[in-house]
């Protein structure tokens, strides 16, 4: 089936080569409830009007008429069995992925998306694709239920705390041709991008922006050509630097490891839990607006300073010491050397600033 | 049916027969406690209702509009285990059940009428704890309490689920009370085969509260011991299996749909009956199709949890059962409709409400389709669509199933009538509110919006926008409506006992009904629907006593 690759009024643009089936099944649930729906209003209104109560006129009896609600009971059988069997089709081709998919790992929590290549590469809160290759998502959740959801592809699963799921997807090109298979190979190059949903209820933190609750769990499902992207995965990652726009991207000109941190603080998530604004309500962990230098005391009772070397540790291993008076509810968080190093900076920065 | 009802006319009725407030709250009569099952209800239908149009009023436009997301996640739940487990489950089996239950059957009570008592109070003390929880901290977990989120949120889960809990045996006790009711008071002549549909769906409401209801309460109580006693049942951490819950949870929320709809269908057909003047069709079948659909309800829930991680083999299996349920439902529908057909129509509100019920319940059932089916459901599992199909079901079908009886059975339980026009101002203005909200929501969720969203993006703006307008009519319908019911009670017009002319047996007793329901034991001679065999003494809709003086 081709697929439509502009949203209808009914339904997101088809971009997964699952798509099409499902959207085929859709409209002839809906036609055929449309004609039930029809019909039944259809005859209410006939009966209403023709027999409206009048002087003189009286009901009839009710009689006895089996064969018709033999009839009526078990004719529609018939149409639901379609419906349930065509359904169950779909269902199993979404279950079993091809053993040729590439595997990426999703990593949830609350209220961030990690996402780790073949190769090892990790991205936050967006993930780079190939069209036309089967890609499947190894999904695990660190925290509470989360789910799945890219409307573009008609996926969804739930992420459990405890266990693994998985979903796998096959994106289509949405206008082919429209990059010519031989153009020069580019690592930035995305042919389009789609909307990925949290599903699952998850909460909201104290404050409120991207990756601040539920409601703005997203992430980016970026589309490329297979070429663009093993040359994406090949390509150095620098880290992020804020825009002028006030939004963070990565770009040529590079920016310093405080600022860079500035942004990974958002982008890893760190700010569902740590307060980086001045007068800022208290999360769930500690503020970090002029911690930097005090003495931090420890459930294990040690009273340590906050510097590098702490601060490090706290966030390689953050079970390893826990702040007195918070809940070890500290997720370990996949950051690389230079990542780190950023947010270190960040975190002094913030402490330093109210001196 | 032969009874001696005219000679003692001026017998007080049950308002009147007792007074003080200790007549109250010591009663004993079905009566008097269907009407302070009603009181409470409709006071948390209000407060449910203000808690839905905080929701709206958020999502009228994106970004932050009234309030923050701790707050709307609050607000959301609340509305949503307000709305379920203090209106909609006990609304028509505890109010309407209690008051008309005995009356149909021809008896002067339920079986036990202090275990009645009993299960009110304990209403009231489910109700006194969720509202405590309200206080304390309200809880944030959406009405499905979800582990392992509502193991981990500091709100008052504990409070809650402790309330549910004690709801669950009102419910239960209210559903043995009825059993009992049906299989030993039946006035003489009132066998199986005559029992008003009304009495068979809530006897079959009843089959299904007492089955089902333990299942949540043993749930509520394993996670309140989790809660307490950091217990891993349900909790990853301490290797439990956070999937088990939404099992346990679902195996008896789904048979709780039809605790819901069923009361609402019951209704739907005693009103269509009477404004139609004729038998119900397929009275048999209709019949059935209550407890047929009791029993395929408790083998459904599993669709709700196709996204969840189940085995292929169980999602098959729940997937076929699911579509069963259409059955039921579909002969239900056919047989309203072919009642219509040779009828004597009026429309007057009770009418309005049924007929808009049969459209919307519809709607709800055709849309059902779609989520049964797992490939379609899976892209729109957790959507706005879903929120459209059960809002469709559950006020489109037993709200508005509620409404059709409360105006029908409201002389006869106030002994006054009510403002008919404002009724259908009100009748407008909820049915055109309601289908805005929600229809728009059918829309947003196949276009992929996630439900319980603090925001969302600019694309479903507009019909976000929309969807809150028609929050705000349905609204201000319901207004209207509660001012012509407390007109109705403070200078309505008195009502004669049989106002719509029905053939129903309740129709037969004083408005409002003598302490005892009846002078002497009923006979009943004929079925409840039997428009030919009535005389037209007992069709009149006007005071008898005038007719007499006439004469
Ligand atoms: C789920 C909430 C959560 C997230 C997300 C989170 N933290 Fe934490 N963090 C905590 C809590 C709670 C503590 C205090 C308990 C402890 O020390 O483990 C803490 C402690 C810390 C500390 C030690 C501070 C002190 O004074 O003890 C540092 C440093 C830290 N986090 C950095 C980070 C960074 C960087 C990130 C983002 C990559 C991050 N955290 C993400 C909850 C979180
Ligand atoms: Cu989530």
């Amino acid at each position: 089936m081709e697929n439509q690759t502009e949203p209808s009024l009914q339904l997101p643009a088809q971009l997964s080569t699952f798509a099409p089936e499902v959207d085929w099944l859709y409209h002839f649930i809906f036609w055929v409830s449309v004609v039930f729906f029809v019909g039944i209003v259809g005859s209410t209104l006939y009966f209403m009007v023709k027999y409206r109560r009048r002087p003189g006129v009286k009901s009839e009896p009710t009689g006895h008429h089996n064969t018709l609600e033999l009839f009526w009971t078990f004719s529609p059988l018939i149409i639901l069995f379609m419906m349930f069997f065509w359904g169950w089709q779909g269902f199993l081709q979404m279950a079993e992925a091809p053993d040729d998919a590439m595997i990426v790992r999703v990593r949830a929590r609350q209220w961030a998306w990690t996402f780790e290549h073949p190769n090892g590469a990790i991205e936050d809160n967006e993930v780079h694709v190939p069209v036309d290759r089967p890609v499947r998502l190894v999904m695990s959740s660190a925290d509470v239920l989360h789910s799945f959801y890219v409307p573009d592809f008609r996926v969804k699963r739930d992420l459990v705390p405890g266990m693994f799921t998985s979903l796998w997807f096959q994106a289509v090109q949405r206008d082919p041709g429209s990059v010519p298979d031989d153009a020069e190979v580019d690592p930035n190059r995305v042919l389009y991008t789609s909307q990925v949903y949290c599903a699952e209820y998850c909460g909201a933190g104290g404050a409120w922006g991207p990756n601040m609750g539920h409601a703005t769990m997203y992430a980016l499902v970026h589309v490329q050509r297979d070429q663009d992207y093993q040359a994406f995965l090949r390509a150095p990652r620098p880290l992020p630097c804020p825009q002028e726009n006030g939004t963070c991207a990565v770009s040529e000109t590079e920016c310093s490891p405080e600022a860079a941190g500035s942004c990974l603080f958002g982008s890893k998530g760190c700010t569902a839990c740590h307060q980086n604004q001045a007068g800022g309500p208290q999360l769930a962990g500690p503020t970090f607006v002029g911690l930097w230098g005090t003495q931090q005391q420890l459930t294990s009772g040690e009273s340590v300073e906050v510097n590098e070397d702490f601060v490090r540790q706290s966030i390689m291993d953050p079970r390893s010491q826990v702040a007195q008076g918070y809940s070890p509810v500290m997720p370990q968080i996949q950051l690389t050397e230079p990542e780190t190093n950023a947010l270190i900076a960040y975190v002094r920065s913030l402490g330093t600033a109210t001196e | 049916m032969a009874t001696a009802t005219a000679a003692h006319a001026h017998e007080p009725d049950y308002l009147n027969a007792k007074t003080g407030i200790g007549s109250w709250i010591y009663t004993v009569d079905h009566k008097r406690l269907g009407i302070m099952y009603l009181a409470s209800i409709l006071m948390f239908f209000a407060i449910g209702g203000f808690f839905a149009l905080l929701v709206r009023i958020e999502l009228m436009t994106p970004g932050e509009t009234i309030m923050s997301p701790t707050m709307y996640n609050k607000a959301f739940t609340l509305h949503g285990a307000i709305m379920v487990f203090l209106f909609i489950i006990p609304s028509i089996p505890g109010a309407l059940g209690n008051f008309f239950l005995p009356i149909m059957l021809g008896a002067k009570d339920v079986a036990f009428p202090r275990l009645n008592l009993l299960s009110f109070y304990i209403y009231v003390l489910g109700a006194i704890l969720a509202v405590a929880s309200i206080a304390i901290n309200a809880v944030d977990t959406g009405w499905t309490f979800y582990t392992p989120y509502s193991t981990r949120t500091d709100t008052a889960v504990v409070w809650v689920t402790l309330s549910v809990f004690i709801l669950g045996f009102s419910s239960i006790l209210t559903g043995v009370n009825f059993i009992a009711t049906v299989h030993k008071l039946r006035a003489p002549g009132l066998h199986w085969k005559r029992l008003p549909l009304f009495v068979w769906g809530m006897y079959a409401t009843s089959v299904i509260q007492v089955l089902a209801t333990p299942v949540i309460a043993i749930t509520l109580f394993i996670l309140i011991m989790e809660n307490v006693l950091t217990l891993g049942i349900f909790n990853p951490q301490l290797g439990g299996d956070p999937v088990l819950f939404q099992h346990f949870f679902w195996f008896y929320s789904h048979p709780a749909v039809y605790i819901m709809i069923l009361p609402g269908m019951a209704i739907v057909n005693e009103v269509l009956a009477t404004f139609s003047r004729r038998k119900i069709f397929g009275y048999m079948f209709v019949a059935m199709s209550s407890v047929g659909l009791a029993l395929v309800g408790f083998l459904v829930w599993g669709h709700h949890m196709f996204v969840a991680g189940m085995s292929e083999y169980a999602t098959l299996v729940f997937s076929a059962l699911t579509f069963l349920v259409a059955i039921p439902s579909g002969v239900k529908v056919f047989n309203w409709i072919a009642t219509l057909y040779k009828g004597s129509i009026s429309f007057e509100s009770p009418m309005l409400y049924a007929l808009a019920f049969l459209v919307l319940f519809s709607i709800g059932g055709l849309t059902g389709l779609f989520l049964g089916t797992l490939s379609v459901d899976i892209h729109l599992h957790d959507t706005y669509f879903v929120v459209a199909h059960f809002h469709y079901v559950m006020v489109g079908g037993t709200v508005f199933g509620f409404l059709a009886g409360l105006h029908y059975w409201w002389p006869k339980m106030f002994g006054r009538m009510y403002d008919e026009n404002l009724a259908r101002v009100a009748f407008a203005l909820v049915f055109i509110g309601f289908n805005m909200t929600f229809f728009t929501q059918f829309v947003l969720g196949s276009q992929g919006m996630p439900r319980r969203y603090y925001d969302y993006l600019p694309h479903f703006a507009p019909l976000h926008g929309f969807s809150s307008v028609g929050a705000l009519v349905l609204g201000a319908g319901f207004l209207v409506m509660a001012f012509m019911f407390i007109r109705s009670l403070a200078s309505g017009a008195k009502a004669p006992p049989n106002p719509w002319g029905s053939a129903g047996y309740e129709w037969a007793t004083a408005s409002p009904p003598i302490e005892h329901n009846f002078h002497g034991q009923p006979v009943m001679t004929r079925g409840p629907y039997d428009y030919h065999l009535a005389t037209d003494e007992e069709l009149f809709d006007g005071f008898p006593e005038e007719a007499a003086a006439k004469e």
